[in-house]
């Protein structure tokens, strides 16, 4: 968008910086909802670019998290349609009460991944290893399999093990700082 | 756990790593419509799931790309399928399995295997930008051979002085000027610690972040400049459209820029200052140093070339320069060679090499190759090549070989599939298992480096008893000499595997393209490799000192 274009420019570097503010949970909300992650990438920029373009519309003091949100939901539910191939996603009446759920939850992403950090050194090597592969090098479990020697059912198991394992360690670290 | 709750999380899981069947994902489905408590679970774990992305993404930008586990996984093990005979306290049977791995990160210590090569398979990086531009770069610890053309994975650049160019995968282009620190975080963002940086920033691209030490840009389309110098406070100048930047001081509200407007921040005091667009290279001038550096190296190599021709012990020496467009033989260069030992090229076509006007072959089909003869038994052998490697077909895709795979002595020298540079020697008769002794480097070729020109080397010094490779000019392995064994190249091909009668031959070809090979009878020290490199390197400039040092 060009200067010209936009009749209030402070409004949309104002909308953009909130966007930017909120961008891990804006993304990790996409995530819940979308497993692929080039796919949320691309959804994440499309919210970017609506949310630019109707900067005006949003009325500051209100609560940006909601309007991003929604807006985020209805890009995601278009690039789902527009690609009914895809099986790593939900139906629409599932993604709308799943939004409905976590419209009023905040994520203190910041805190979140603070404790995170520390609980990962935690995790026991073999786990520690597929848990790098598949969020840092965002590898799939396939892929993990092959690189690990392991079957696809074992890498299975051992992500979902760590994640119970680190959301456990999230709530019990998160409790005692709160 | 009751039964359906461990259900639904072992679903969920599911969801999270991409592995629902259809029948499952609609089991979660009416779980999670049915149940408000499905939901909450649902999130509890989706945000672990969220934050450990969040997590993953900021690893592997805040780790130094240098870190090889960081840029590539680590080959699969396949126990099975290595059938090695390991002489005795040089590699431990125990390592078998894990040999890949134990190279991987031994990176200087190399390996050595007797007989048939295992199989592995080549994982490409995760790249989100291209290096599309260098000039007179010289690079900090960590970035060392880092090339123009090299896809670049999320990670830091350093970089002592020289100015480059990086392409974002979603469309950015930002011009860095040294001495500079810039992390790219992600395919549309990138934090610049020191240094001076202009982006032009197309629509696609739009959102496009840098994140400095006092304030964050994000962009609205437009073109601007960042300075973080290594004392005193960072300036934003906008030159085309508007921006919008987040300073990281106690204020935290947003202020947008326009054309022509520029910025100082200190902590909480931002200072408006003259819009500098002078400060700044922009791309045309990039380019435009490109150009004249390039022809520069291109002068200073051909006069170092006329000097290396006269080395005593060269076997052979190609330039890969035609006479002709329609050239199908090339030159021997070496000085003292035997008379006729001239190559004639099969197949292959001409091409552009490392620099604008200068020439090179590609090889595409399984036919390519280029032989000459190099007749007689060494006890030492050097190689060197600038290569390109484009892809890794097959098994072995070798870069020269001898023609009788069956003799004694017999040498291969190629990349292997998994990007290693690698050396095979015929050390017995077929069917006895240590009939051959092979020399891998740990993998070299991968994403990044498939597609850019590069400068191989391998060395066999019979009286240092050591085998070492190298890769634009600094050594990657080196392994004790395990045969007896005087070495033959014979009828050697260039680019593809010695045709022997016979028996069916295995597929070898090299695929990509080849500028300049040597053979040399005898052992070419560390310094020596060093120092041809440097004169041959298409993307740095050295002194004519340097040159001359080498001839």
């Amino acid at each position: 968008m060009s200067s010209e274009e936009s009749p209030q420019p402070d409004q949309v570097a104002h909308v953009q910086g909130l966007f930017v503010q909120h961008l891990p949970a804006l993304r990790g909300f996409v995530l819940a909802l979308v497993s692929d992650f080039s796919l949320v990438d691309d959804i994440v920029q499309e919210t970017f670019l609506t949310v630019t373009a109707k900067a005006v519309e949003f009325e500051r003091g209100t609560n940006f998290r909601a309007w991003a949100w929604t807006i985020a939901r209805y890009k995601t539910l278009q690039i789902l349609k527009k690609r009914p191939s895809l099986t790593s996603h939900f139906a629409e009446d599932v993604v709308e009460a799943l939004c409905a759920h976590d419209a009023s939850q905040d994520w203190k992403t910041e805190e979140m991944l603070q404790q995170l950090t520390k609980c990962v050194t935690e995790l026991a090597p073999k786990a520690r290893q597929a848990i790098d592969l598949r969020y840092m090098q965002a590898h799939r479990p396939p892929e993990i399999a092959r690189a690990m020697g392991w079957t696809v059912d074992a890498v299975h198991v051992a992500l979902s093990r760590a994640r119970v394992f680190l959301r456990d360690c999230l709530n019990r670290n998160l409790a005692a700082t709160a | 756990m009751p039964l359906e709750l461990a259900r639904l999380e072992y679903l969920i899981h599911r969801h999270f790593d991409g592995l629902l069947s259809g029948d499952e994902r609609a089991e979660l489905e009416r779980m999670l419509l049915e149940s408000s408590d499905a939901r909450r679970r649902f999130w509890e774990l989706a945000r672990v799931n969220a934050v450990l992305r969040q997590w993953g993404q900021e690893e592997w930008g805040r780790k130094d790309g240098a870190q090889a586990h960081l840029r590539v996984l680590p080959p699969a093990p396949r126990a099975a399928r290595i059938r090695t005979m390991h002489r005795p306290g040089e590699m431990p049977s125990t390592v078998n399995p894990w040999w890949p791995l134990a190279a991987a990160a031994a990176f200087v210590i190399g390996f050595f295997v007797w007989t048939s090569l295992p199989s592995q398979p080549v994982v490409m990086e995760r790249g989100v930008a291209v290096l599309t531009q260098t000039s007179d770069v010289v690079w900090g610890q960590g970035s060392e051979g880092t090339r123009a053309g090299s896809v670049l994975a999320p990670g830091w650049l350093h970089v002592k002085s020289g100015v480059l160019q990086v392409e974002f995968s979603r469309g950015a282009r930002v011009v860095l000027e040294g001495p500079a620190d810039f992390c790219l975080t992600s395919d549309n963002s990138g934090e610049l610690t020191r240094g001076r940086l202009s982006a032009v920033v197309p629509e696609p691209a739009h959102g496009f972040a840098v994140r400095t030490p006092e304030f964050t840009v994000v962009d609205h389309g437009t073109k601007f400049g960042c300075v973080v110098p290594a004392k005193g406070a960072p300036e934003l100048h906008v030159f085309g459209g508007l921006v919008g930047m987040l300073p990281d001081g106690a204020t935290k509200e947003t202020r947008s820029l326009r054309a022509n407007e520029a910025v100082r921040v200190d902590g909480d005091k931002i200072q408006a200052i003259p819009a500098d667009p002078q400060a700044f290279i922009d791309e045309e001038e990039l380019a435009l140093r490109d150009r004249h550096g390039l022809h520069e190296r291109l002068l200073a190599w051909q006069g170092f070339s006329r000097g290396f021709s006269q080395h005593r012990d060269l076997l052979a020496y190609l330039d890969f320069q035609p006479s002709g467009e329609s050239a199908r033989s090339l030159v021997n260069l070496a000085a003292h060679a035997p008379a006729g030992s001239g190559a004639a090229i099969v197949g292959c076509d001409w091409v552009e090499g490392r620099w604008p006007g200068k020439g090179a072959l590609e090889f595409k089909r399984t036919d390519d190759r280029v032989r000459m003869n190099a007749p007689g038994n060494f006890a030492s052998l050097t190689f060197l090549a600038w290569i390109r490697v484009d892809g890794l077909p097959n098994r072995i895709n070798a870069l020269i070989s001898g023609e009788n795979t069956e003799r004694l002595g017999e040498t291969q020298w190629y990349v292997y599939e998994d990007g290693s540079l690698g050396i095979g020697v015929r050390a017995a008769e077929r069917g006895k298992p240590t009939q051959w002794w092979h020399v891998h480097s740990s993998p070299v070729f991968k994403g990044n480096t498939l597609g850019t020109w590069t400068f191989v080397a391998t060395v066999f010094d019979r009286a240092a008893n050591r085998l070492t490779h190298y890769v634009n000019g600094q050594a990657v392995s080196t392994t004790p000499i395990g045969i007896e064994q005087l070495l033959e190249l014979g009828t050697m091909e260039i680019g593809n595997l010695g045709s022997h009668d016979g028996s069916a031959r295995e597929v070898g070809n090299f695929e990509g393209r080849i500028d300049e090979v040597a053979v040399l009878s005898t052992a070419l020290n560390a310094g020596e490799i060093r120092r041809i490199y440097e004169a041959g390197s298409p993307g740095e400039a050295k002194s004519p000192a340097v040159v001359a040092q080498a001839n």
